[in-house]
């Protein structure tokens, strides 16, 4: 929607086409607030958020398609097939903005010993189906994974009546928000282990049983730190992967994450094809999603109307402690906005970006949370031939 | 009483706030806005959240509608309240805003619906 939005400003006809029956995504299931706060300046639900931008699309030329599917991509004949319940089309564009988001890892990827019975579920789908469809999935739940689908989800369950033993963490550190880990586990005294994995699963039939142990630095399991859970239901939040297959074939593709590679205006590596959200890379807050898809709208409605040329791409190079990096490359015409992760949590750093353009200070930093910041599109020289970000030990 | 640190919920930033309370005086540091210190406050006094759930619903395009307190409710209350809305039921058509529940439990907080949910047939 934020890129529908960004595309409309400029004065092209858009048409955004939605799967489901109604725009928004993932947020209609989010009903927990914390979203909103940098875009709206306030705090608002997930629903609550889709919704503000319902609104502001309603009021543009804006065409949407919801209940509709594009089962594929043709980006060099410009062509979109779409399948919907009212038939089938094929859709022309000047440009493409592709906003997928991410799917869930699956259980299948963790390659966890056992039976494979019911009662093992995705936290996203725990969630809908709590959220949205009325049915809770069991009786006693444990959490493989402390991102913030997981302990929310550890919250929802307790509070709609569902007992949580635990969230199990395989690092040594939460990998959610520290406010949600303060206002989902330990308001409901539900305990926490880090540095443990799932080391088995037993039922038949439903899941009876897990097996959970602590782990070396290696992420091996130890001898003799073994705890078993009789819990009906496992919920897993163990990441989430973007979702870029339909034009893997076509654009750069980050051999590791599965993120579209794209620079700071969201182009990706065709240059009538954008990307922008949690295809690109996983964001801490929907509010950098939209801020990101506005962007990438707004670049591809002035390719659309062949306004803006693409400029010169200068590679940014993700240095020392460097996890997560958007963008993979610059382009002068929008300001420089970069997103990191760290790989780790450090303390007394300085976060740095040659050829000495921005550099400032941060008493601690971890891989839970993103640091965002921007560079005026005046300070970086045009005639750089890279951009290096890093972080480092703060010397001085 | 030792020194604590309070993780702030009142936004996504999570601030580490240390509260330390010395001959009953309570000083706080670490906080980045004026609702931090008020939260820190609170969190040593009646710690205070906002209840975000669900309410039933009939007719409507989907079984649920999601709902919030429209301010910051006694965390100890939670289990009360959350029995309480598990008896309510409402009918669709809901908008946005709609009042579900006016001062719930005295808190002065309303529950107020937080999504759209269509009518069917």
């Amino acid at each position: 929607m934020a890129a529908a939005l960004g595309a409309a400003e400029q004065g092209v006809e858009v048409l955004l086409v939605e799967r489901e029956d109604r725009n928004g995504g993932v947020l209609n299931q989010c009903i927990h607030n914390g979203f909103g706060l940098h875009y709206f300046r306030e705090e608002l639900t997930g629903p609550e958020y889709a919704e503000r931008f319902m609104k502001l699309i309603e009021s543009r030329n804006i065409r949407t398609f919801t209940g509709a599917h594009v089962w594929k991509l043709a980006p060099f004949e410009n062509t979109a097939f779409i399948v919907s319940e009212s038939g089938i089309y094929d859709v022309f564009f000047d440009a493409l903005v592709v906003t997928t988001g991410a799917r869930e890892r699956p259980f299948g990827a963790l390659m966890i010993p056992g039976d494979r019975p019911a009662g093992i579920f995705t936290a996203g789908l725990a969630q809908r189906f709590v959220n949205i469809e009325n049915h809770l999935p069991g009786k006693r739940a444990l959490i493989l994974g402390s991102g913030d689908i997981g302990l929310i989800m550890a919250r929802r369950l307790t509070l709609e009546g569902m007992e949580v033993v635990g969230v199990v963490e395989r690092l040594p550190y939460p990998g959610g928000l520290e406010r949600n880990v303060q206002q989902c586990l330990v308001d409901f005294d539900i305990p926490l282990y880090l540095s443990h994995t799932v080391t088995g699963v037993e039922g038949k039939g439903r899941l009876e049983k897990v097996y959970i142990s602590e782990v070396d630095d290696e992420f091996k399991p130890m001898k003799g730190t073994e705890k078993v859970f009789k819990v009906d239901t496992l919920i897993l939040s163990v990441g989430l992967i973007p979702q870029t297959e339909i034009l893997k074939n076509f654009v750069e593709i980050d051999p590791k994450t599965f993120g579209f590679i794209t620079s700071n205006t969201g182009r990706t590596s065709l240059d009538s094809v954008f990307a922008a959200g949690n295809d690109v890379i996983i964001y801490d807050l929907v509010d950098y999603v939209s801020i990101e898809g506005y962007t990438a709208g707004k670049h591809a409605a002035l390719h659309a109307l062949r306004k803006a040329t693409p400029s010169r791409r200068i590679p940014i190079i993700p240095g020392e402690n460097i996890g997560v990096l958007f963008p993979r490359f610059y382009e002068e015409q929008e300001d420089l906005r970069i997103y990191v992760r760290v790989r780790k949590p450090l303390e007394n750093v300085r976060v740095v970006v040659e050829p000495g353009i921005y550099s400032r200070k941060f008493d601690r930093v971890a891989p839970n949370e993103m640091i965002t910041f921007t560079i005026p599109s005046e300070k970086i020289p045009p005639s750089s031939n890279r951009i290096l970000v890093e972080v480092k030990k703060d010397e001085g | 009483m030792k020194d604590r640190i309070v993780i702030c919920t009142s936004c996504p930033l999570g601030c580490r706030i240390k509260v330390s309370v010395e001959n009953g005086k309570i000083s706080i540091s670490g906080n980045r806005c004026r609702k931090g210190y008020d939260y820190a406050l609170e969190e040593l006094k009646d710690p205070k959240r906002i209840l975000t759930t669900s309410v039933k619903v009939t007719n409507g395009e989907i079984p649920l509608v999601s709902v919030k307190t429209s301010s910051m409710i006694p965390k100890r209350l939670i289990p009360q309240i959350m029995s309480k809305i598990r008896e309510i039921e409402v009918e669709a058509p809901i908008e946005l805003g709609d009042i579900i529940l006016k001062n719930i439990m005295n808190t002065g907080a309303d529950l107020v619906a937080t999504r759209t949910v269509r009518r069917i047939k």
